[in-house]
């Protein structure tokens, strides 16, 4: 026989303890009388008692300082008073503007034994492409990796526009950290460097590879020119004091 | 030394004191990631929720109603951020057919990591609707009250919710061996 509503919800509310002293005395005389009620009741605490063993997760260590980075301080958004503070208060120009510093500085800080050999594009047109990479967007799978160690932890994300490939590094390390992306293919070639809100990411280039050295929090791209367009791999290797900690393979897939 | 309740933090970040949501957000991360990890089954995701939660409420702290429990506030925004990464992925239409399964062998899991895999594979066998009750019941331990005021709806409706997520859940469980 079905146990009638009303007691359900009772046996329900009295194993979450949310039951009146005259409902617990309604509760106990059904129960006193209904072998059906008194196994669903030592189900459901059986149930909760399983959901009530489960430990809580620990989130990612460098969670909280990955957020409290990208926090900008409340008084400092109050105080802007100059048109160039006002206009760098709007995270869009703020993205776009840090990322045209960024690859200026690329410019200045990397070496590349490619440069004759290979044009750079102009590639002023992607500058705050690593806005819209942020969290939620939907990644194609093969293209986002997670680092996830003691010594450095993050994401990496591998996103195409037009023959530009970008490698979207939002990463937070404890320590120096080394990253070295290789790819095989003759027909990619380094296209350029930018970083967000950060600065102290140096950049080597070499046929075939790039090498990052990073520490702390950082969040960078780096620009490969795909020129053929066709499917490739870039392998990505992190080391901490030398020692490989992590190695991954982002799968660049032909545009639809 | 007591405390600092949530609602000075509030003042005290709204009036620019960085370290106050600092406070604010060591007290509430952990829970936030884990009814995000419950909800998409995903530390990746779960983290860039977490985030994403944390910003959003540092940025809206303008309009936070504080007649409500702040944590009722985060845990409403944490679980929409949820329900957005889950429309986004187009995970809603797959849930009931592939429900998420133990990544390892039994025998290189701990007994609580079995179990925590197990009922989260069952969980993700459940609506969204019935995974928030349960979530926010069991995992982050708030009241009829406190679900009600987190989901915006009747407790009457919490109760039926919550009760029917429980016989679905214990059914998954028992298909598993888990019960």
């Amino acid at each position: 026989m079905a146990i009638d509503e009303k007691y359900i919800e009772l046996i329900n509310a009295g194993i979450d303890g949310e039951i009146s002293t005259e409902e617990r005395t309604e509760l106990d005389r059904f129960l006193r009388k209904s072998a059906e009620g008194r196994q669903l009741q030592a189900d459901l605490e059986k149930l909760c008692g399983t959901l009530d063993a489960v430990e809580d997760l620990s989130p990612p260590p460098h969670l909280k300082h990955v957020i409290l980075d990208a926090v900008r301080p409340r008084e400092r958004a109050m105080e802007s008073t100059s048109i160039w503070q006002a206009l760098f208060a709007a995270p869009a120009v703020r993205y776009a503007g840090a990322f045209a510093l960024g690859v200026i500085l690329a410019v200045t800080i990397f070496s590349s034994d490619q440069i004759s050999r290979n044009a750079f594009d102009d590639i002023t047109g992607l500058v705050g492409t690593i806005s819209s990479t942020t969290a939620g967007d939907t990644v194609p799978a093969g293209s986002r990796i997670s680092v996830s160690n003691s010594e450095v932890a993050g994401t990496v994300k591998l996103q195409r526009t037009g023959q530009i490939m970008i490698i979207d590094f939002d990463l937070y390390s404890s320590e120096p950290i080394e990253i070295v992306a290789d790819f095989a293919d003759p027909d990619v070639w380094f296209n350029g460097f930018a970083q967000l809100e950060s600065t102290g990411t140096s950049v080597s280039a070499e046929s075939g590879r790039v090498t990052l050295m990073m520490d702390g929090k950082r969040r960078c791209a780096l620009y490969l020119h795909n020129a053929s367009g066709a499917e490739t791999t870039v392998n990505l290797r992190f080391f901490a004091a030398g020692r490989l900690i992590q190695e991954e393979v982002l799968q660049f897939r032909e545009a639809d | 030394m007591n405390k600092p309740d949530d609602t000075d933090l509030i003042d005290q970040c709204m009036s620019g004191d960085r370290h106050a949501f600092e406070v604010l957000l060591v007290r509430y991360q952990k829970t936030v990631f884990n009814a995000a990890y419950r909800m998409l089954n995903s530390s990746e995701d779960a983290r860039d929720v977490t985030q994403t939660v944390f910003l959003k409420a540092f940025e809206n702290l303008d309009s936070y109603d504080p007649q409500y429990k702040f944590f009722s506030w985060i845990y409403r925004i944490a679980l929409n951020e949820s329900i957005n990464c889950l429309n986004k992925q187009n995970r809603l239409d797959v849930l009931d057919q592939e429900p998420a399964s133990p990544t390892g062998g039994p025998e290189e899991q701990t007994g609580n990591e079995q179990l925590s895999e197990g009922i989260q594979a069952a969980l993700m066998t459940l609506k969204p609707e019935y995974r928030t009750v349960i979530i926010l019941k069991h995992f982050l331990d708030c009241s009829y009250l406190e679900i009600s005021q987190v989901l915006d709806i009747p407790e009457k409706k919490v109760k039926s919710r919550l009760y029917s997520g429980r016989q679905l859940l214990k059914d998954a469980l028992t298909r598993s061996g888990l019960h």
